[in-house]
């Protein structure tokens, strides 16, 4: 097999209109600017794409990109990107999975693949090292994930496939790789407007080889050492699933209750990660490579099931006051298959119950009852009757029947499975991700309400917590690398594991500027050097590579602006800013006015949350 | 004699197992009858729990430490630390 040393640099342009492809270099500024990934492939679209373009027309761009780290051997690194215009919010999208595609495209020899156009018909592509095959996909249009995977694996080593709901443009379908998923957005609608079934890639066509093998070996120690010592990674996630969150989100009153008017509920150990543990006999089912093994599979009436994530049992689980995890199983795979986001998903349905409860629609949906959801979910993803209204979203729902005030959004897109009630700088974090109301643009509900480094209900600091927590993680992201190795990163160095966790608490109310610069988040930046053999210079590289972060957070910001994003986007459902909550013993809201503007400022933006020239120019992003 | 109160300590993420709580009900906890003015840490040991430090504990939504004073009625969780999903 053929070595390629550190990273290929080329990539494939495909043009569906014309049934033509382009084989084009990396720009090597690009990607040491970007660090490739996530910051790439938004760069990439920067330079192609014009603001306004129709999501599900064929003028809109999906690009894949494969990180650096991928196929080196680096922990949690099988992971890949795509990166569109989200036609469930009008702003860009980017989705991570940890899927075998990624790394068969990999090693088929490419480091991104950029589609527009439209194909006439049905179509699939096939990828090598030479290149693209446009196939007619006849035989698989219509087919659900699972089968359509099937076919197209017999032909390569990883693909991408869409479901019917992608097919039918549900705007918040997803794309499939092996059990895992491009869920947020719509970038299956985006795929199925191009009549692109799915795309397969050979693969095991290179290996690649890190640059300077000795220092990539020497991180790569540190990082499994960091990451078996981690009470989370190693722990938690991999007895549990990310389903431990369930006791510790009811237990920290963060939970989705009934579509968010509660925080936590005496049935919520039921779809825990302990219960389905124990009662279905679950197994490790995970991304390749993982240290981690957080995926898991189980046995309900002797058939396996892939066990859904805490997400799914939070948004089709508690927020609809369902505690039966053999049903949330069942529908989180009618989901898989059907290919649609489960987040989204839950958040419509539960969006739809209370909009029956209160007479504004006519469902048999009903809080507590799983009457009518599977029906409901099909009719979802082949948009029939009230599917179809209910397949544009929850906020697109709420324009058309009213019950805005419910429609738990942020910019159209769902909210996750934590209430910014308890935990208000992730309340912002919401407001401000430039997805939507996205869990993992700064993951700081994990500091203010699981691991209690920073008060969950104080304002103070908590703009520039946010704003470093999504600089580092918008750079991780474009490593490609599991964001749950952040844990591993950040707890695991001396300086932080021998901190009282009172002390840095302290720390990060009063003095966070001093407490977050003092973490050592260098692991990341040393094994991208190590592959790419460049020197990495202690604490300036880390700097750098936070700095990366930023303008690839910044860039995707100023994209969304150029779509009409602005401060009126940049705002939480009513519920969160008005509504206290019975299981809090003081009622809480999210005080959002009081942080925005402090945010705007430390971002660099103007007061109406556009990013300033003078930001712009500093992170070298040009201006257009 | 110290006043004594009533406190409500749940375990979750097999922690009971590792206590070996026969018939454990999730949703009920462990009932305590402990002196009033201890803390959770003298709770915790007395529940039968040698090494707490590892774990996370709850009391109202809020993370507090084994320091904490107990009070009368207070339902603490106790958890092994978990991420995000």
């Amino acid at each position: 097999m053929q070595e390629v040393i550190g990273t290929n640099n080329r990539m494939l342009e495909i043009d569906l209109t014309a049934k033509k492809f382009q084989v084009t270099e990396v720009d090597k500024k690009d990607r040491d600017l970007y660090l490739g990934g996530k910051g790439l492939g938004l760069k990439l679209l920067y330079d192609r794409m014009e603001p306004g373009l129709d999501p599900l027309g064929p003028d809109n761009m999906i690009a894949f990109t494969m990180g650096i780290l991928m196929g080196t051997g680096a922990p949690c690194s099988g992971r890949f990107e795509a990166i569109t215009k989200s036609p469930l919010t009008g702003a860009m999208v980017t989705g991570t999975c940890g899927g075998p595609f990624g790394m068969a495209v990999k090693t088929s020899g490419w480091d991104a693949i950029i589609v527009k156009g439209k194909c006439s018909a049905p179509t699939y592509l096939y990828i090598d090292s030479k290149g693209v095959q446009f196939k007619p996909a006849k035989g698989i249009w219509g087919k659900d994930t699972e089968a359509a995977q099937a076919a197209l694996l017999k032909e390569g080593a990883g693909a991408i496939v869409i479901g019917p709901a992608g097919e039918n443009l549900v705007k918040y379908a997803n794309i499939a790789s092996g059990h895992r998923f491009l869920g947020r957005g719509g970038i299956g609608a985006v795929m199925g407007s191009k009549n692109l079934k799915g795309i397969v890639a050979r693969g095991n066509e290179f290996k690649i080889v890190p640059a300077n093998k000795k220092k990539f070996a020497k991180a790569n120690k540190r990082f499994f050492k960091f990451i078996n010592k981690n009470p989370i990674t190693s722990g938690s996630y991999r007895s549990f699933g990310t389903n431990a969150n369930v006791n510790l989100s009811n237990a920290s009153g963060i939970l989705p209750v009934r579509n968010f008017t509660g925080g936590s509920h005496g049935e919520a150990h039921k779809i825990s990660g302990e219960t389905m543990a124990e009662r279905f006999h679950t197994k490790y089912d995970t991304c390749k490579p993982c240290a981690i093994l957080c995926g898991h599979r189980g046995t309900i009436n002797g058939k396996e099931h892939h066990i859904p994530e805490y997400e799914t049992i939070g948004l089709m689980g508690s927020n609809l006051e369902i505690f039966d995890p053999a049903q949330i199983v069942e529908w989180n795979e009618l989901c898989s298959k059907y290919g649609m986001d489960t987040i989204s998903t839950g958040g419509t349905l539960a969006w739809a119950m209370e909009a029956t409860e209160k007479g504004l629609i006519k469902t048999n949906l009903k809080f507590g009852s799983p009457s009518g959801v599977s029906e409901m979910i099909r009719d979802i993803a082949y948009r029939k009757g009230m599917g179809n209204d209910l397949a544009e979203g929850s906020r697109a729902a709420s324009k058309k029947y009213g019950g805005e005030d419910f429609a738990i959004h942020v910019k159209g897109l769902e909210m996750a499975a934590y209430d910014p009630r308890g935990c208000v700088g992730h309340g912002l974090s919401y407001a401000t991700a430039n997805r939507g109301a996205c869990h993992l643009s700064s993951v700081l509900f994990s500091l203010e309400a699981y691991l209690g480094m920073a008060s969950p209900y104080a304002t103070r600091w908590k703009p520039f917590m946010v704003k470093f927590m999504e600089n580092v993680l918008s750079a991780v992201n474009s490593l490609h690398i599991c964001l749950f190795t952040a844990y591993a990163v950040f707890l695991e160095p001396p300086l932080i594991k021998l901190t009282p966790v009172p002390l840095i608490k302290q720390l990060n109310q009063n003095l966070s500027l001093v407490a977050l610069n003092l973490m050592d988040v260098s692991l990341w930046p040393e094994l991208w050097h190590a592959v790419l053999g460049k020197t990495y210079i202690p604490y300036l590289g880390m700097l750098k590579f936070i700095k990366a972060g930023e303008r690839v957070h910044v860039l995707e910001r100023y994209m969304n602006t150029r779509e009409g994003i602005s401060r009126k986007d940049d705002t939480l459902p009513r519920r969160f800013l008005t509504e206290g909550r019975k299981c809090d013993q003081k009622e809480h809201t999210v005080p959002l006015e009081k942080m925005l503007g402090k945010y705007y400022r430390l971002r660099g933006y103007d007061a109406n949350g556009i990013p300033k020239k003078r930001t712009l120019k500093r992170l070298n992003i040009a201006i257009q | 004699m110290a006043q004594m109160i009533t406190v409500r300590i749940k375990f979750f993420s097999g922690i009971d197992k590792e206590l070996k709580l026969e018939n454990y009900d999730p949703s009920k906890g462990m009932s305590l009858s402990i002196p009033s003015g201890k803390r959770l840490k003298w709770a915790l040991k007395h529940a039968g729990l040698t090494d707490f430090s590892s774990y996370a504990y709850f009391r109202s939504g809020e993370r507090i430490s084994t320091w904490s004073k107990l009070k009368q009625g207070d339902e603490v969780s106790c958890l092994k630390p978990s991420g995000g999903g």
